[in-house]
């Protein structure tokens, strides 16, 4: 019996605590800490992706896999990639590809405006 | 002088064979300039992936990335599909992303077997926060087609190559 207790008595204080965040009941900040952190662990990252291929518009995919979402950083520069690959070389830095489709492995030119 | 005249031929036929050898190494090759313009599609810069299918619609290589991080190639669905999102095809023909509005002009050095031989040319298009759009181009690379001007669905306002 007394371990059912217990059991509810902590169900209790944890429903209370999570009723008070939500409430915006300010907490004492070791269990706030510690309520925040239980909350980040689980949540799951969700970015947007729309196909032009089909019918679905707006679906939604997780990003996990230690892929990191794609709301962080937008440069161009440098820094590790999706599933442990590094980004590729920049034009320039490395010859093109050796698969048959560039004449001699002349880095291509590009221009912007 | 029978001789002389010998050598001489001697030395013709062996020009003649190395001129052969060595002039359709040289045809091997032609530049080529890609022009891309975007539409003000006002969003983050676009990632492009160019590539080539052959007569068979199989992938032939990438000729150029827009964009450098891998993070976002799963979005270039067409390109991510035949390549697996190995950096290793875009290796050395990477860029920047495109802005919104923005042009660019590509000038590469491609085989000729490209050209008349059946080969597509493709632009896979993605901009974060809004609709992908795999083939958005899909060009025959032809003679007949250099020079004219292909319109995108999405964020690619135009497209050409030339000669």
């Amino acid at each position: 019996m007394k371990p059912i207790l217990a059991l509810s008595l902590l169900a209790l204080a944890l429903g209370g605590t999570y009723a008070a965040t939500a409430s915006g009941l300010r907490l004492p900040e070791g269990l706030h800490n510690a309520v925040k952190a239980a909350a980040d662990s689980t949540e799951a990252k969700l970015f947007r992706v729309d196909s032009d291929g089909g019918d679905s518009e707006g679906h939604r995919q997780s990003g996990g896999q230690g892929c990191g979402g794609d709301d962080e950083d937008d440069d161009d520069e440098g820094g590790a990639a999706c599933n442990g690959a590094a980004n590729p070389a920049p034009a320039g830095a490395a010859t093109p590809p050796n698969n048959g489709l560039f004449g001699d492995g002349k880095a291509p030119i590009v221009k912007t405006n | 002088v029978k001789d002389e005249t010998m050598q001489i031929k001697t030395l013709l036929s062996a020009l003649a064979m190395t001129t052969a050898m060595t002039l359709p190494g040289l045809a091997l090759a032609r530049p080529v300039t890609l022009t891309t313009n975007l539409t003000n599609y006002g969003g983050n810069g676009a990632y492009l992936a160019y590539y080539v299918t052959d007569s068979t619609g199989a992938y032939a290589g990438s000729l150029w990335m827009a964009g450098g991080r891998t993070k976002y190639y799963r979005h270039l669905g067409d390109w991510m599909r035949y390549t697996g999102g190995n950096t290793a095809e875009v290796s050395g023909i990477t860029g920047a992303s495109l802005g919104s509005g923005q042009g660019m002009t590509l000038s590469l050095d491609l085989s000729d077997k490209l050209f008349d031989a059946g080969y597509t040319l493709h632009i896979d298009a993605a901009v974060e926060e809004m609709r992908e759009s795999p083939n958005e181009i899909q060009v025959p690379l032809t003679s007949a087609n250099a020079g004219k001007t292909v319109k995108g669905r999405r964020y690619i306002s135009n497209f050409s190559y030339s000669f």
